[in-house]
């Protein structure tokens, strides 16, 4: 990376490889054009799409990979209006039970090779197989069939008729070339080389993956819905926050989607060429309460069976300030099991029970807690109201939330005693239940649908780790799934997270909001809630913004 | 001599094996599950993991798996890694020469710096110079190395914009490098880091090598010398140094695998992909196949490092050699 104080043998070494020592507005004005340096925490644990399982996987490979359609910026899951054609140009439901989507005829794989439904198909298979176990088959279950009627037109059956049956049918897949994977044993397609080293027809094709340090796409000139705005994408791995801020500041980085704390991002808010952006995050922090006896499942919990227990211990927590100690002004109070970016994610008229520290000691008195030796603690026949909070250690946010909210329960004589342990510790204990209580970060789909999964009595043994069952909510739930109506289907979503907020299984405590840092010098930069890097190819450097490595092409000889 | 040497590699073998399959079941018996995804979210189904399981024979009985694993490991065959998709092979191999390369560097500036440290405290010993050296080097002995990383980076890198932050090329500008360029570019970001990591290291090796110099300057030789004629800068670096460096030597050989340890905090502070990271993060995700790897090339190393320093010993010491 360039420095400003360059030593006079690399200039000399810049300026005879490169004729960038002229005028750089003028270079920049053709496209492709742009380097942009993006840094990842991690690098992608594989480039086969079926497998893709962390935030790094999708924001590469969305790059490489396409979908036949991708949501729009509103995030609409219902139905297909809110979706943006890519591979499909073109679709229609035959039936409630058939959808037929046309391929673009233009669109290629980056070896040149025509993309066709064949490979749709393909796709399709792959998924379902279980010898490659993509984390995605579940959500394809709705799907019974997918057929190529010709070249390029594929057909989609399902079992029943379904709101999501559009999102179901492009959302998890991106399509993936039948003529290179399909004569490798399916038991082998995780591990090959080619799943580092990918063909696809997205708007990037991948030039290099340096193992722990880099990835550098290139734009493909020839993407058939348009040439990407930035000539190239370098993806650099940072593991560590302070030396990824460092590099922000010192001009080495352009972007990094995630700065973690409230004190980075006035960091780099005192950088004059970069700028924070925010957009609401797909997670929602909050206290799991489990329901049952982690001990013996078939038994409820001690304290947390009781449901007026819960409610008193939601009613002692000042959620406002939580967020305010845990995420600054980036993060607002959660109004339920739900993320911030769907429509009810941010919906305060979504009854709460209210913070209210004198009925909280009141209900608890009523249960028989009652503080008999005097040592600040409520107990009830010999046995004292201590929480176990199991939490990771790898999250400052919540370390700092639980802190306060171990002093606000302690004020009405509630005990919270941290169980600090590694994340996979953590997820061990909870996707089994063997847990009291977490401090969890719940990361979803932007369906609500996902609520089936985590607080119906069908999750129970699933996502649904915590045990919750109501009938009533099972019936509301599954009626929203049904309805296509929007409005009928938001109030039936509402009715259901008000009768969930009244029973307590849990308390939500923040809906945290992504914010990130990106060089000033972009322009068209959109960010989707649900994947920031969804609108990547159609960002550009701004007319006469151009700096030094936005000159440099790629080195496509590489390869 | 062939029987001692073969001696010596038959004893490296049954240490190396003996630490590989500590490690095979101790990372098992650890808790954490592998097959957890990385995030809390409904995409972990119990369905997917088991099927996860079944795949990567994980459901099979312990002691099926370790000598699946002998087996594969006879056949250089040391798995798939469970978090990157790949053969281990491949993806500590690629690290092997970074860290090769980081931990070389940070060695040369270990024992460069601290004889030369040492020297010149040795040279006025209980002056001005000398107590000066040793607050320094108590200093950066107790520093921790990834804060004096993370404060190299700001000042070197963000603020006097002398050095890159992090990093092990310029990915950005090297397509337009020669060869040479690539080289300076290399060195450019191997400076701090190896620095670094190596000033913490010469710290501890600057204190070990005073004490043996010392020493080595009240024995009689030195005093014979001395007698001799010779001035004092010949008696404290033809006499006393040669002798005073035995110890070190040894130290040579250990440090090779302290130095692996300590790089992986060097190596996530400065974004150098080398071992010790990939090792780290592969316990972090309980990547069973990459942490065992690592533990049985560790552990090659030590027994190496050690066949090193007392190769090196015989070479420096006449006496060593005569006795056998």
């Amino acid at each position: 990376m360039m420095t400003t104080r360059k030593t006079p043998l690399v200039l000399a070494a810049l300026c005879l490889g490169i004729s960038a020592c002229s005028d750089s507005a003028s270079r920049c004005g053709r496209n492709p054009c742009g380097t942009a340096v993006i840094l990842t925490r991690s690098e992608p644990s594989s480039l086969f799409p079926p497998i893709f399982g962390g935030g790094p996987d999708f924001v590469v490979g969305d790059q490489v990979f396409i979908k036949l359609a991708d949501l729009g910026l509103a995030l609409n899951t219902v139905g297909d209006s809110g979706f943006v054609p890519l591979l499909a140009s073109s679709w229609r439901f035959e039936n409630p039970l058939t959808l037929t989507f046309n391929l673009n005829p233009r669109a290629r794989w980056h070896d040149g090779v025509p993309v066709t439904a064949h490979d749709v198909v393909f796709t399709f298979e792959i998924h379902r197989d279980t010898l490659v176990n993509a984390p995605s088959r579940p959500l394809l279950s709705g799907i019974t069939s997918v057929t190529a009627r010709d070249d390029h037109t594929v057909t989609f059956q399902f079992r029943n008729r379904y709101p999501e049956q559009f999102y179901d049918a492009t959302h998890h897949m991106r399509i993936i070339p039948r003529h290179l994977l399909d004569s490798i044993p399916r038991g082998r397609l995780t591990s090959h080389p080619l799943a580092r080293a990918p063909i696809g027809s997205g708007p990037y094709r991948l030039v290099s993956w340096k193992a722990g340090e880099s990835l550098e796409l290139a734009a493909d000139d020839a993407f058939f819905l348009g040439k990407p705005g930035i000539a190239r994408l370098i993806f650099r791995v940072s593991p560590d926050f302070t030396t990824s801020i460092t590099q922000l500041m010192a001009g080495e980085a352009d972007l990094m989607e995630y700065l973690g704390l409230p004190e980075n991002a006035d960091r780099v808010a005192t950088s004059p060429d970069m700028r924070i952006f925010e957009y609401p995050s797909a997670s929602y922090t909050f206290l799991d309460l489990n329901l049952r006896d982690p001990a013996n499942l078939s038994r409820p919990h001690p304290f947390f069976g009781d449901r007026e227990l819960r409610r008193a211990l939601f009613q002692a927590i000042d959620r406002r300030s939580v967020v305010e100690k845990a995420y600054g002004r980036y993060g607002v109070p959660a109004v339920g099991p739900v993320i911030a970016l769907l429509p009810l994610g941010l919906d305060t008229t979504i009854p709460q029970l209210p913070y209210d520290t004198a009925a909280a000691r009141r209900t608890l008195a009523e249960r028989g807690w009652r503080d008999t030796n005097g040592d600040g603690v409520l107990d009830r026949a010999g046995r004292k109201l201590e929480l176990e909070v199991i939490i990771p250690t790898s999250s400052i946010p919540r370390q700092r939330a639980l802190v306060v909210v171990q002093e606000q329960l302690k004020q009405v004589g509630v005990s919270v005693r941290a169980v600090n342990v590694d994340f996979l510790v953590m997820r061990q204990r909870t996707e089994s239940s063997r847990f009291h209580t977490s401090l969890m970060t719940w990361n979803d789909d932007p369906t609500p649908t996902s609520l089936r999964q985590t607080y119906t009595t069908a999750g129970i043994g699933g996502s649904n780790l915590r045990g919750y069952s109501n009938k009533e909510v099972d019936r509301l739930v599954d009626s929203a799934v049904a309805e296509f109506d929007p409005v009928r289907a938001r109030a039936l979503w509402r009715e259901a997270y008000t009768l969930i907020n009244q029973d307590a299984p849990g308390i939500w405590l923040a809906a945290p909001i992504q914010f990130g840092a990106i060089h000033r010098r972009f322009e068209n930069t959109t960010f989707r809630a649900d994947q920031w890097a969804a609108t990547l190819w159609t960002w550009r450097v701004a007319p006469g913004k151009a700096i030094p490595r936005d000159l440099v092409a790629a080195d496509t000889g590489s390869r | 001599m062939i029987r001692y040497a073969a001696g010596r590699v038959a004893q490296a073998l049954a240490v190396v094996l003996a630490v590989a399959t500590l490690t095979f079941f101790l990372i098992r018996l650890a808790p954490g599950d592998p097959l957890s995804l990385t995030s809390e979210s409904s995409r972990s189904s119990p369905e997917i993991r088991e099927q996860a399981r079944r795949n990567l024979g994980l459901d099979r009985p312990l002691h099926i798996q370790y000598f699946r694993y002998l087996g594969d490991l006879a056949r250089g065959d040391l798995g798939i890694s469970f978090s990157r998709h790949r053969p281990v092979r491949d993806a500590l191999f690629e690290t092997i020469p970074n860290t090769l390369l980081l931990a070389a560097a940070a060695l040369i500036v270990d024992f460069v710096a601290g004889i030369a440290i040492a020297l010149a405290q040795a040279a006025f010993p209980r002056g001005r110079v000398d107590r000066w050296l040793s607050v320094t080097t108590l200093t950066l002995y107790s520093v921790p190395v990834f804060w004096l990383g993370a404060i190299a980076l700001i000042v070197f890198g963000q603020t006097l914009h002398w050095l890159p932050v992090g990093g092990m090329r310029d990915e950005v500008m090297s397509p337009t490098y020669s060869a040479l360029g690539r080289m300076l570019d290399r060195l450019r970001y191997l400076a701090l880091p190896a620095l670094t990591l190596g000033l913490v290291g010469a710290a501890s090796t600057a204190r070990f090598q005073r004490a043996a110099l010392l020493t080595a300057l009240r024995q009689d030789f030195v005093r014979a010398a001395r007698a001799r004629g010779l001035t004092d800068r010949a008696v404290l670096i033809q006499h006393a140094l040669r002798n005073g460096l035995l110890p070190t030597i040894t130290l040579l050989g250990l440090s090779l695998p302290m130095l692996l340890s300590g790089a992986v905090l060097t190596e996530s502070v400065f974004g150098w992909p080398g071992m010790g990271r990939l090792a780290a993060e592969a316990f972090y995700d309980r990547d069973y196949p990459v942490v065992t790897a690592a533990a049985l090339l560790a552990s090659a190393t030590v027994v190496a490092g050690s066949a090193i320093a007392d190769l090196l010993y015989r070479i420096a010491d006449p006496r060593t050699r005569s006795a056998r």
